[in-house]
């Protein structure tokens, strides 16, 4: 990674200054595998890569994020968590042992968040990741080779360049059978009824393990030369069964995913072009100059915003803290986009509702490449009025 | 979506109002619907919270769960779940005789398709539980239930029917169980997105505005949740951090002293309702619009085999029936798929033969026309003798896209029984294409047509490749020849003690 | 949930977390240390207010060395010599039993299920009803150790086959296992000061 590592100190030099002084925000899979809900998005995907804090700009430039987690959601998760954890991972290991076979000396165990790891190496100069991230490759790579009998690291770190921008993600755990493959464990609050968990959970989780997966397979690489069947395509999620909170393990293939995201993640280049296309007043610098007053105002974050091009979804609404803004953005072009892209797919090459209303209502004439779907539109437009009419006529 | 709902979405946009999708209404609003939030405790599948419920709108009943992690409790709230709602079904089955459906059936209106899937799963935390004795045979279980004094009687029963409810109202066309935001979302279309339709105050303020404001300005006002909290079964996070934690560690905090407990449990109950009766006028107010429409021809048949399913379910619960198995067997949801299709396919046929602008879609996909007939020869006759048949022609100008060919077959909009096979489709001036197509049945016995079978010069028509009767499914064997390939005919399932003792932290 | 901490109790912090530990044999996190005091002795232990008591302790050793009995002191990552995560021991313990290498986690759980299985069978030969809390931390132990239980005995583990199902899991560990501690020990008693023995390296 040597190279590469280089270069991205290059564009990773310029995002900061993007950031400005404020402290960056690290990336996480699940922000990553948000990204790619949407990886058309320029915007989200530059002020993710500066490690920009989104929540904080949505609030400076007046469109207050409306997301937020439950109190008892996140004390449940924390608790299901720590049921998983506690005893030394031992109900992860009792479900190793029934579903993946584990034998029963497979049972060794490294905590890579003891704080011993971080402290270790900072005397180093590095960051508690960085350690952290060394310490995981440094026993994968023994596990791997065979010289330390450990079959769960809790809590590693792994790296991963996303659009040339180093991020360090930390998976709940990976499990290894000696002499097998890793795998990536996900530990999970959502339930599992009657061995079913709800589709929409289980979807982003195994997006969100697809994403450690990658990682995992690019950290190995590096360490140990190629062996990409070192890593496991499945996934496993421990969840609650049914009602109560005892933990149960799903697998599930996560190939299919963790193939799509890495073909992604290899075009989300172009970071750098976003930052080169930036405006040299621009930058998104949160941070105040010492004596409370903001360093950019309102207004000044607002405009380097809009010279970013955003791709706004309506379920954008659902996973990204700038909805508001981009949404305002949408409205005041009057975009289709509001609309959903089922009816922006249905108005190709039309930028906006007013022109759209105006080409089905006869009033312009479409562009040739227009005119075909603008045919179709006024049909539909004429059968809709017809439909409607007759029914009056006849009430 | 299709593209007639996309320029519906488009005008409801520029009007500031959303636009009717159907011009009837396609499903059955009793005349006495109960009405049913659910609340959860955000985290837990099935930790109920509370619940807002009742059949008249101006006295809604509440219930709360004052310790909802606390498994006791939660049994009290399907207890008290049970005492509304198992009086409720049994007011219908008292008008039922012999082998007549009962003259109606209860219908359950629930915010959104979340509460749907939360009444799917206190149905399978209830149903398999035991009454009257701790829910366990070991002594250390019954130590822990000993505080529950088992479980009132309702529960297990209320749970079948939670479950019964969730299970028909996937089925395509029923209305025993009906989520707010699918019926006013099947009938118009707002001017923002299908995603922000979910909302369903956003949703509801689209359709009917407060006095003063357009539909986007209402809608615009529901983004903030302190004025229009969420539909549930989740409540809104910042509600949840600001008022729902402290009211419930105050419960906590009271517990043992009944002075405290009650003050306690009334600030809990203030505070939950205050989330509740927003969305209790909001789903009333979409039951009203909807009553408001001209319901579509088919929905009193629709409606009359959800009374029949009620009738069969509550003679099955009646009966002392086992609860709904935790899984069904290979053949029986294989079964359960195939009759979801052919009851999906059915339920859109009828959609569209029964409203103009559903057919419209169809028109728009060439799988439809409707034009004026420009000649009629209602008296054609074809063959010889004994087997001479009146096989009249008519020829329709249309201005629809047709995608047909001579020979293909087509079906009469008004009279469905009617079928007309394509026998030449000719261009004529002002793009315009001229169908001649002969017709068969619907005419009556005789060799003349029944008057007003044969559509005139001058009739508007309408012919649809979309047959009303779908094409039968493929049959499933009976439970008791499923092949072993299908892991033989299933056990008939009992429910077991783990399934009684499940715990439900 | 009601704050019932000592509830009838006139010991001090470190006095429960030694009963607790004195029960397990090995070294713990504070809330298993909680959960085992709760389960034998007068009620839960808050896990905030152990939270300084490790500091607290080297300190008092730092200002007088072995003025006390015991302490409440570390157990060691094998690796590092550096105290383990959150886990709690006492000094009277063999060095060797506050070691912890990639099977420690494990063997310290299995030896704990022992402990907690014999503590309540001694209860149950008494003629006495151990607590639900009791049964639930026994169930804990059942539930993840092969063979620790059978279809009829989920709710009330035998604590005699818990115990036995424990003891065949440790035998196939024991020998890396206690390798690892062998070595760490050894370095540590080279390398370490007295003080740091008991409460780890740490690097500042």
């Amino acid at each position: 990674m040597t190279t590469g590592q280089e270069q991205e100190s290059g564009s990773a030099g310029r995002l900061a200054a993007v950031r400005g002084a404020a402290a960056p925000q690290g990336f996480s899979a699940r922000k990553i595998a948000a990204l790619l809900d949407n990886p058309e998005c320029g915007r989200r995907k530059l002020l993710d890569a500066a490690g920009v804090d989104k929540r904080v700009l949505a609030d400076r430039v007046g469109y207050p994020s409306l997301f937020g987690q439950s109190p008892f959601a996140i004390a449940r998760a924390a608790a299901f968590a720590e049921i998983v954890r506690r005893d030394g991972f031992a109900e992860l290991i009792r479900l190793l042992r029934d579903t993946l076979n584990f034998s029963l000396a497979e049972a060794g165990v490294a905590d890579l968040a003891d704080p011993a790891i971080a402290a270790a190496a900072t005397a180093d100069g590095l960051s508690a990741q960085e350690a952290r991230h060394r310490e995981t490759v440094a026993l994968l790579r023994d596990a791997a080779l065979g010289t330390q009998p450990i079959a769960v690291f809790g809590s590693p770190v792994l790296a991963l360049s996303i659009g040339g921008v180093p991020a360090y993600l930390e998976p709940d755990a990976i499990v290894h059978r000696e002499g097998g493959r890793f795998t990536v464990v996900g530990i999970k609050a959502f339930p599992v009824i009657d061995g079913q968990a709800p589709a929409a959970s289980l979807t982003a989780a195994v997006k969100q393990q697809a994403v450690y997966q990658i990682a995992l397979r690019r950290n190995l690489a590096d360490a140990l030369g190629d062996d990409a069947d070192s890593v496991a395509d499945e996934v496993v999620l421990v969840c609650p069964e049914n009602y109560s909170n005892r933990p149960i393990a799903v697998i599930h293939n996560a190939k299919q995913q963790a193939d799509a995201i890495a073909l992604l993640l290899d075009r989300l280049g172009g970071v750098d072009r976003l930052v080169a296309d930036l405006p040299a007043a621009a930058d998104f610098d949160l941070s105040d100059d010492g004596a409370g007053a903001a360093r950019r105002s309102p207004g000044e974050l607002a405009t380097a915003l809009e010279s970013v091009g955003a791709r706004y979804l309506p379920t954008c609404r659902a996973n990204c803290d700038l909805a508001g803004f981009c949404r305002g953005e949408a409205e005041r072009a009057g975009s289709p986009a509001l609309l959903g892209p089922d009816v922006r797919d249905a108005l190709p090459g039309i930028m906006s509702i007013d022109d759209a209303l105006t080409l089905i209502n006869d009033e312009t004439d479409p562009s040739p490449d227009q005119a075909e779907a603008v045919a179709h539109l006024r049909r539909a437009a004429r059968l809709r009025r017809e439909s409607l009419s007759r029914t009056e006529g006849v009430a | 979506m299709s593209t007639l709902q996309a320029i519906a979405r488009l005008q409801a946009y520029e009007s500031g109002y959303a636009q009717p999708i159907t011009t009837v209404r396609h499903a059955h609003i009793a005349d006495r619907p109960m009405v049913f939030i659910p609340l959860q405790l955000a985290g837990q599948a099935a930790a109920p919270l509370a619940a807002m419920l009742g059949e008249n709108r101006r006295r809604p009943q509440m219930l709360i769960v004052e310790r909802p992690r606390i498994r006791r409790y939660r049994f009290k709230f399907a207890a008290d779940l049970a005492a509304v709602l198992l009086p409720y079904f049994e007011s219908f089955t008292e008008q039922s005789f012999g082998d007549e459906p009962p003259a109606d059936a209860p219908q359950i209106v629930v915010p959104n398709q979340g509460a749907i899937a939360f009444t799917a799963h206190l149905g399978r935390s209830t149903r398999f539980r035991r009454i009257g004795v701790p829910n366990s045979r070991s002594a250390a279980a019954d130590a822990r239930a000993a505080a529950i004094a088992g479980v009132a009687p309702g529960v297990p029963v209320v749970g079948q029917w939670l479950t019964w409810l969730a299970d028909r109202a996937r089925l395509p066309g029923s209305s025993v169980l009906l989520a707010a935001t699918d019926l006013l979302r099947a009938h118009w279309a707002t001017g923002q997105s299908g995603y922000e339709d979910g909302q369903l105050a956003a949703l509801h303020a689209w359709i009917d505005p407060p006095r003063g404001l357009t539909g986007a300005e209402a809608a615009h006002r529901t983004a903030d949740p302190i004025l229009f909290p969420p539909a549930g079964p989740g409540t809104d996070p910042g509600f949840d951090e600001r008022e729902l934690a402290p009211a419930l560690e105050a419960c906590e905090a009271a517990h043992g002293d009944p002075a405290a407990e009650q003050a306690a449990r009334k600030a809990l109950e203030d505070a939950l309702r205050s989330q509740l009766e927003p969305v209790w006028d909001q789903v009333w107010g979409a039951v009203a619009l909807l009553r408001g429409l001209e319901p579509a021809a088919h929905t009193v048949k629709r409606w009359e085999a959800d009374r029949r399913a009620f009738a069969e379910f509550d003679t099955r619960v009646r009966a002392g029936g086992l609860p709904q198995p935790r899984r069904d067997s290979a053949v029986s949801s294989g079964r359960r798929l195939g009759q979801y299709e052919r009851e999906l396919d059915r339920f859109e046929a009828q959609r569209a033969y029964d409203d103009p602008l559903v057919m419209a879609e169809y028109r728009l996909a060439g799988e439809a026309f409707a034009g004026v007939v420009e000649e009629a020869e209602p008296d054609r006759l074809i063959g010889e003798g004994r087997s001479r048949k009146l096989r009249p022609l008519i020829s329709v100008r249309t201005s629809d896209e047709l995608w047909a060919e001579p020979g293909d077959r087509f079906h009469n909009a008004a009279n469905p029984r009617q079928s007309a096979t394509v026998v030449r489709i000719e261009s004529v001036p002002g793009a315009a294409v001229l169908v001649t197509v002969e017709l068969t049945g619907g005419m009556g016995r005789g060799r003349k047509a029944a008057k007003g079978t044969v559509p005139q010069p001058g009739d508007a028509v309408c012919f649809t490749s979309l047959a009303l009767e779908g094409v039968p499914g493929a049959a499933f064997p009976e439970p008791h020849e499923t092949p072993w390939t299908h892991g033989g005919p299933p056990a008939g399932h009992a429910p077991t003690e783990a399934d009684a003792e499940e715990d439900w932290d | 949930m009601k704050p019932r901490t000592g509830r009838g109790s006139t010991l001090t912090v470190r006095e429960q977390v030694h009963q607790a530990l004195s029960v397990l044999g090995g070294p713990a996190a504070p809330k298993l240390i909680s959960a085992v005091h709760e389960a034998f002795f007068t009620g839960p232990v808050l896990p905030r207010r152990m939270a300084s008591l490790r500091r607290d302790e080297e300190r008092s050793f730092t200002a007088g060395p072995y003025q006390r009995p015991y302490y409440i002191c570390a157990a060691l990552t094998a690796e590092r010599l550096a105290p383990g995560r959150g886990l709690l021991a006492v000094s009277t313990w063999p060095l060797e039993r506050r070691i912890v290498g990639p099977l420690g986690p494990r063997t310290d759980f299995l030896t704990a299920a022992v402990h907690v299985a014999q503590q309540v069978k001694r209860i149950v030969s008494c003629g006495e009803e151990p607590s639900e809390p009791a049964w639930q931390l026994l169930r804990r132990y059942a539930s993840n150790i092969p063979g620790a239980t059978g279809p009829r005995d989920r709710e009330r583990p035998e604590p005699g086959r818990v115990r036995r199902a424990a003891l065949a899991e440790l035998a196939v560990h024991e020998a890396a296992d206690r390798a690892d501690r062998d070595r760490a020990a050894g370095r540590a008693r080279e390398q370490l000061t007295e003080s740091q023995r008991l409460f780890g390296m740490v690097v500042k």
